[in-house]
């Protein structure tokens, strides 16, 4: 009897360790739409702080949710159905590209439309790169 | 005047070849994938940049580390804090030269293989790269892919014993890019 209980208990608690374990190994990304902002600030303000230097804007921003509003210059949708928008940022050569969530497969933005959206920040190339961006 | 014609005809060619001599993008596609017969993890990235300087028969590309998309959040955390540092090293970039670039013509619809040698750096480790790709002009428009095999030792990538089995040893890269011609102020 005893030897029943203690093997039902053993059984149990293997049973939710792997359930705990699957959990994890799919737990979802991080949804954008209702993250809170680490930084909330324009596309012109992110851009000037990576011009001015570029190590220290990656301390600070690199992998946070920055919350950053800015003009539509353009709106682009790769041949797998990626939407990205590229925010003004008064630079001539970069500016903000935002590449919205994968799951955004339609958009209603047009160039020259002010928005706000929430992105993971990955650093800077010709342009700063936000990625999984969603409207807010 | 036959000859002055002929000599503008000729500066119009010149100018013409001379105002398209690099080509450009901020979207070029990158996909990596690990293939065990424990796992596929692929990830990739759309917003690699890509300048290819024909005159000097050079190419750079340059990658964000932090956007490449997994399709598991939990591999892409432990691809971005374990094993790449990515918040440490947040580029990888490739420059190097195009062996046989007066074979290639850009501005002529055609394949054309290209001899690409150079460094890449990935995780701060910098590795001399050889491998071969291809141009594809069609229709004036200019696309070039590539794919070669990485190894993760090289780049001082360590992969902890517990997923030495999920993960492969040789990562297979492939790059896709469409390029524009950059125009010059």
């Amino acid at each position: 009897m005893n030897k029943k209980i203690i093997l039902g208990a053993f059984a149990l608690v293997l049973l939710i360790g792997a359930l705990i374990g699957y959990q994890m190994y799919n737990k979802p990304h991080l949804d954008l739409a209702n993250a809170t902002a680490d930084h909330r600030l324009s596309a012109t303000e992110l851009f000037a702080d990576y011009e001015a230097g570029e190590t220290e804007a990656n301390a600070k921003y690199l992998d946070k949710v920055i919350r950053v509003e800015g003009e539509i210059l353009n709106v682009t949708t790769d041949e797998n159905g990626q939407i990205s928008l590229t925010l003004d940022a008064g630079g001539i050569m970069g500016g903000v590209i935002c590449q919205l969530d994968p799951e955004l497969k339609e958009t209603s933005f047009s160039e020259g439309q002010s928005v706000a959206l929430n992105g993971l920040c990955t650093g800077m190339l010709m342009d700063v790169v936000l990625v999984r961006c969603k409207p807010v | 005047m036959k000859h002055f014609l002929l000599s503008l005809f000729f500066l119009a060619i010149a100018t013409t070849t001379l105002s398209a001599q690099k080509y450009f993008t901020r979207t070029g596609h990158i996909i990596f994938s690990s293939d065990t017969p424990i796992e596929k993890i692929e990830a990739k990235n759309d917003k690699a940049t890509c300048v290819v300087d024909t005159e000097a028969g050079e190419m750079a590309f340059a990658v964000l580390i932090k956007a490449f998309s997994f399709e598991k959040a939990l591999m892409q955390e432990h691809f971005n804090e374990n094993y790449m540092e990515s918040g440490k090293f947040p580029k990888a970039t490739f420059k190097g030269s195009i062996g046989n670039m007066a074979m290639i013509d850009l501005g002529k619809d055609g394949t054309y293989p290209a001899q690409v040698k150079g460094e890449m750096t990935i995780h701060g480790v910098t590795q001399p790269v050889e491998t071969e790709g291809v141009f594809v002009v069609k229709d004036g428009k200019i696309s070039a892919s590539a794919n070669f095999v990485v190894l993760t030792q090289d780049y001082n990538i360590d992969i902890p014993a517990v997923v030495r089995d999920n993960i492969a040893k040789e990562i297979v890269v492939d790059v896709t890019v469409d390029l524009e011609p950059l125009k010059t102020k």
